[in-house]
């Protein structure tokens, strides 16, 4: 990641953003082919029929959830190693990512499993670790959303950060540790050939997203820092603040 | 086979919408944060030195 785009020597911040907004109408155009190419290319599923189309959804997202708290847990241990502020802020931008789509994975476990378990909710290892993950993350953003302290809330936000991550294996393996209602891990291995281009490429749109996505936040919570900087640097720092 | 499209049709519905509101929500993050930004590194600049009156009092 480079510097900071902003651009105050001509008074336009918020054209740094040019390049996200290039990222992103890139990212949901991509989704959007993607989508419209997996639905319009698979038959329908021998036993839950068209239903299956949820999973070019469903699967794609908590493979992403897994990759953002991926990165949480890769920028919490550099910033408790290195203790640099880019990396703590790094983390708070996948975690606030991975909380969303771990949220979005759980509701469409929940929409898809009405139709085929005939329940919305159920005490499944893999969705009660799932959910835990989510309580976790939501937490963590609680966390920071309180602590004042910059040092403070970044070391805090980072343990919490690894151990949110060491849920991630555990709702991975739960299918296979304790194996009740909810299916193996979809993957193109374990899925019909029939539906496996479909999985990867709405996984690779998903991944373009989460990229555009955590960019975006990391981006911006670098300005918001930059601008608390600036502030702090006015009020201790004995500047003359003109005013109007 | 029960007709199972309203599902179907709420699981995009409800990915899109999450999806499009939080692209949303960071953007309108991203320009407050500019303004943000801009206003402080206003603010804290060094005062401009005071310019010279050409014509005096008036």
């Amino acid at each position: 990641m480079g510097a900071i785009p902003t651009t105050l020597d001509d008074g336009a911040p918020a054209r740094g953003g040019s390049r996200e907004l290039v990222l992103g109408a890139a990212a949901f155009l991509l989704l959007i082919a993607m989508q419209v190419y997996a639905i319009s290319i698979s038959q329908a599923d021998r036993d839950m029929g068209h239903l299956q189309k949820i999973m070019y959804v469903h699967v794609p997202a908590a493979w992403s959830m897994m990759l953002a708290f991926f990165v949480v847990a890769v920028a919490s241990l550099r910033y408790l190693w290195k203790g640099r502020e880019n990396d703590d802020l790094l983390a708070a931008a996948a975690a606030e990512s991975g909380a969303l789509l771990t949220g979005l994975t759980v509701a469409l476990g929940m929409i898809w499993a009405k139709p085929t378990w005939g329940i919305w909710w159920t005490w499944d290892p893999r969705v009660t670790s799932t959910a835990v993950l989510f309580f976790i993350y939501v937490g963590y953003l609680v966390l920071r959303a309180f602590v004042d302290d910059p040092d403070r809330r970044a070391q805090w936000s980072a343990a919490v950060g690894l151990l949110g991550a060491l849920n991630v294996p555990i709702v991975y393996m739960s299918v296979r540790w304790w194996r009740t209602l909810h299916q193996v891990q979809s993957s193109p291995s374990t899925v019909d050939p029939n539906f496996g281009l479909g999985l990867r490429i709405n996984a690779i749109a998903f991944t373009v997203l989460l990229i555009f996505f955590i960019r975006h936040r990391y981006v911006t919570a670098k300005m918001e820092r930059e601008a608390e900087h600036l502030n702090e640097r006015a009020a201790l720092g004995g500047l003359e603040i003109p005013h109007a | 086979m029960p007709n199972n499209l309203p599902f179907i049709v709420s699981a995009y519905a409800l990915t899109w919408a999450v999806l499009i509101g939080y692209a949303w929500h960071l953007t309108s993050a991203r320009r407050d944060a500019g303004r943000r930004l801009e206003s402080a590194a206003r603010e804290s600049a060094p005062a401009p030195a005071p310019r010279e009156s050409a014509g005096g009092s008036s």
